[in-house]
């Protein structure tokens, strides 16, 4: 151990221990007030609470934790739940609510919750994430919410119809998430994303859009797209892609793109994204990269230095998407997007189980890539668990990748046996460079 | 000793600074070790425009307020610091470094370690250590948080048992250990 050694300690050293058993040992309590305070913002709000009654000094120590969450949870005690929330809102300090997080029933309290909501606004909450379920009455969520000017993250989970106010106005908001979300009319959804003018990273899950005909204008400038599940008209794809021409990083669920298909003639008029460098292709089921829609995309990018297939998102246990390329091309893509000759640098599959149709893929990207610096290639464990073999098989599956002919002489393989829901790839089998090294984490 | 005084090898990266603990321990420190203690960066800075610094490591920083068992626990704990601070992004790096807060002993260590990286001004080492302690809150009963930690209640029962019902919700689920 490299600790730091007392200079003198030799000539001190009886001295020293003398003094060690001397030193008063401080106890918790002698921690001043706005060290114990960082120290419950540690807490879940419960934890944070429930050290009120430790003793005098503590009751109101809790009262300025910046962040509050509350899960309703299963359980059936909703009236402990909601007196809880409004007891904790009530007594909280003046300082402000940095977080605040809230997952439960709504059924007939509408406006308990809305007043909660405007509370949190009044305390600058600047993360809000709504998990709104069971209405038993119609929810309008409060006009303040929607000119609250400290909000930078907004997440919405509702399986309800989103009423919106005339006015709306997020001077903050860069992360905006909705889920489930029934937008009601294209006058007031247009609205809503012409009042988010920093506005960075947009996802929209699984939303009802039947209400909608035209909801993108070129209005946004720096869009993050996430999943999109449920644009079910071509035309309705084709604006919004239109409207991503600035996008620099894009997350596209393969099956929205698959819709394009059905207007062909739409293709020709996709922008070029001159600022997009990363691209990911997320679906549930296999990608296939010969697809028109995703090679138009791929070649509107000029300056894309990194390509994923398969799912990044965040979300637990997704299903995994692999690259397969049908083409009877023979191994040409005709013409090579420009990308892969300039700037194309790293590209990543997740979830790779190396049946004929993947390694073509794998093997047409190798081939046409040519400034290519790395290709990650995760495999499947559950895949290969389940098919047994577990050590012999995505060896043999890399070693036949390793003879792929390469269009970039300096590209590296990296390959890598994991879960393939990317947030937590846990690796058992590391390789590269040619190098089988197995390694248990 | 000599080794205090003159560096054979000065360079900006390897400069040294001497600091002096509560016991009079001295601890030579590279220079940018030191500088992460705010206080100490601030006694040294306004040395250094006194010009009585000119030679570096021939200032010695008196802290009266930090023991010697506790600014090496300090100084180990800030060689080891990563490069970015960044929160974990997924469960297990959050385990991780769970278990690495756990090295850092009783809750009388780390009270100590808080209370000096407070006086020090050591923002990342209080951000850490008290997130060590309050890893020793979570999911913990009232009375053992209190037996943990030496707090005496000084509720009256009827009191105590009166907020226990204000909060109940809090009270649901908790480990009685």
């Amino acid at each position: 151990m490299d600790v730091s050694f007392p200079l003198n300690s030799g000539k001190n050293r009886k001295f020293r221990k003398k003094q060690n058993a001397k030193k008063s040992r401080k106890r918790i309590e002698d921690l001043p007030d706005p060290i114990i305070q960082h120290i419950l913002s540690y807490l879940s709000t419960e934890e944070a609470v429930r050290t009120s009654i430790l003793s005098k000094r503590w009751k109101y120590l809790w009262t300025s934790i910046p962040k509050l969450d509350f899960d309703e949870g299963e359980l059936d005690r909703r009236m402990m739940f909601m007196k809880f929330v409004e007891r904790v809102l009530a007594l909280h300090d003046p300082s402000d609510i940095k977080n605040f997080s809230l997952s439960c029933n709504v059924q007939y309290d509408t406006s308990r919750i809305n007043a909660w909501i405007c509370s949190v606004v009044e305390h600058k909450v600047q993360e809000l994430d709504l998990y709104l379920r069971n209405f038993q009455e119609p929810l309008a969520l409060p006009p303040c919410l929607f000119t609250c000017e400290s909000l930078e993250v907004l997440v919405l989970h509702m399986f309800h119809s989103l009423k919106l106010p005339s006015s709306i106005s997020f001077s903050s908001l860069k992360f905006l998430a909705l889920e489930k979300v029934i937008f009601s009319d294209d006058h007031s959804t247009q609205q809503l994303f012409t009042g988010c003018p920093i506005l960075e990273d947009l996802s929209i899950i699984d939303c009802i859009w039947k209400n909608v005909k035209a909801v993108f204008d070129a209005s946004i400038q720096f869009f993050k797209r996430d999943a999109e599940y449920d644009f079910l008209d071509a035309h309705r794809v084709f604006k919004l892609l239109s409207g991503l021409g600035n996008v620099e990083t894009l997350t596209l669920n393969v099956g929205a793109l698959e819709v394009l298909s059905y207007a062909k003639e739409l293709f020709a008029h996709l922008p070029v994204f001159y600022k997009l460098t990363r691209l990911n292709f997320e679906s549930a089921f296999p990608i296939e990269f010969d697809r028109e829609a995703l090679l138009t995309i791929t070649r509107n990018s000029p300056c894309l230095n990194y390509l994923s297939f398969g799912t990044v998102a965040l979300f637990e246990l997704q299903l995994v998407c692999l690259p397969t390329y049908c083409g009877n091309h023979d191994g040409i893509m005709n013409p090579v997007p420009s990308c892969f000759v300039t700037n194309l640098k790293t590209i990543e599959i997740f979830g790779f189980c190396g049946d004929e149709k993947e390694m073509h893929a794998v093997k047409i990207l190798l081939g046409n890539a040519s400034v290519l610096e790395r290709i990650v290639i995760i495999c499947d464990e559950f895949y290969f668990e389940f098919h047994g073999d577990l050590k012999k098989k995505p060896k043999e599956i890399f070693e036949q990748i390793l003879l792929f002919p390469r269009g970039s002489r300096s590209c590296t393989v990296h390959f890598l046996l994991g879960i393939c829901n990317a947030p937590r790839v846990t690796v058992t089998l590391v390789t590269c460079n040619g190098t089988f090294i197995p390694m248990n984490i | 000793m000599s080794n205090t005084s003159e560096n054979p090898n000065p360079s900006s990266s390897s400069a040294k600074i001497t600091l002096k603990t509560s016991d009079n321990e001295l601890f030579e420190v590279e220079e940018a070790v030191a500088m992460k203690f705010c206080t100490v960066k601030q006694y040294f800075e306004d040395e250094k425009d006194n010009d009585v610094a000119a030679r570096g490591s021939s200032t010695v920083i008196p802290l009266p307020n930090v023991h010697s068992a506790v600014l090496a626990r300090l100084i180990s704990y800030c060689k080891k610091l990563p490069q970015s601070n960044a929160v974990a992004d997924n469960h297990e790096e959050e385990e991780t470094k769970k278990k690495e807060r756990k090295q850092y002993g009783t809750p009388g260590d780390l009270v100590d370690l808080i209370s000096a990286a407070n006086y020090l001004d050591f923002k990342e080492g209080l951000e850490f250590f008290n997130q060590a302690l309050a890893d020793h809150i979570q999911n913990k009963s009232v009375e053992y948080v209190r037996k943990f930690f030496g707090i005496k209640g000084d509720f009256e029962p009827h009191e105590e048992e009166k907020y226990r019902e204000e909060y109940a919700w809090a009270f649901e689920g908790v480990d009685e250990d």
